[in-house]
């Protein structure tokens, strides 16, 4: 009796489990600072890493974004932004 | 009697984790936790691919609006050659895909805008060798084509769904870079 009840517990949990698996999200979204890591990467640039830490971002007027940030290596860099949606990285002194 | 209740309990428990199981296993690679029903409707859109004899039938309507269904032509409409054509290069519809893009949640903004432009130069690097003012081959532009898609499925590893379409798109996509009218 005792055997059958833990018996029924285990399968009645695994069923459980698995029912509450999709419920888990598959993919999460990209971070900022996985993003803008990845974007230096794309543009052929070291980074040392997929993430990026110092994140600065100053909008103009004009609609162009600069944004500063350093990589695991330690080089920083510099992404342009322009209003039209082109995306330039220079690497920063 | 308390016993056999018991059994009868576990019975089921264990027959619906087999089911449970089952629909895991044998669905997971369509990325669907779902089994297909009764009535036929599949919610897989890669199941709806493989089923090419009835597509049509097994496709579910919100996937016809939300994504990018491959459907070969019916047989009977086109001579044989065409057919086949028609299953080699399936069809896509780029404004489709590009939305699929858009919306992905596998790729950053930035990298989005970055992909962007560099999909923007590809197609000035088109325009150039159509008019002869650029001093890259055919070729040469093929392989940064390569390249760019390259990069793209790559970065869409964990959207494995939409990497599928635009990779089996990729000649597709080629062709219509082709024909793109300056």
């Amino acid at each position: 009796m005792k055997w059958m009840m833990k018996k029924c517990l285990l399968s009645g949990g695994m069923l459980l489990l698995l029912l509450s698996l999709p419920l888990i999200p598959s993919a999460q979204a990209v971070t900022k600072s996985e993003d803008i890591a990845t974007t230096i990467i794309l543009r052929g640039q070291p980074c040392g890493g997929n993430t990026v830490r110092g994140i600065s971002e100053i909008k103009d007027a004009a609609g162009n974004t600069v944004i500063k940030a350093t990589c695991p290596n330690g080089q920083r860099y510099r992404l342009d932004i322009s209003s039209d949606g082109r995306v330039s990285v220079t690497p920063l002194r | 009697m308390r016993n056999v209740g018991m059994l009868r309990i576990s019975e089921i428990t264990g027959f619906l984790w087999l089911v449970a199981l089952f629909c895991l296993f044998f669905q997971m690679p369509a990325h669907a936790f779902a089994c297909e029903g009764k009535s036929g409707v599949t919610l897989s859109s890669s199941t709806a691919m493989d089923k090419s004899g009835s597509a049509k039938k097994a496709v579910h309507p919100e996937l016809l609006r939300d994504k990018t269904v491959f459907v070969p032509e019916q047989k009977k409409a086109l001579p044989d050659s065409d057919v086949a054509e028609a299953l080699r290069t399936p069809r896509f519809d780029m404004d489709v895909l590009i939305s699929r893009l858009k919306k992905s949640d596998a790729i950053g903004m930035f990298t989005k805008l970055a992909l962007r432009s560099d999909a923007l130069d590809l197609m000035g690097l088109v325009k150039a060798w159509r008019r002869h003012v650029s001093k890259l081959t055919l070729e040469e532009v093929r392989s940064r084509y390569n390249g760019l898609l390259l990069k793209l499925l790559a970065l869409l590893d964990d959207d494995p769904a939409l990497s599928r379409d635009i990779s089996l798109a990729r000649e597709s996509i080629w062709k219509s870079l082709m024909e793109v009218k300056t």
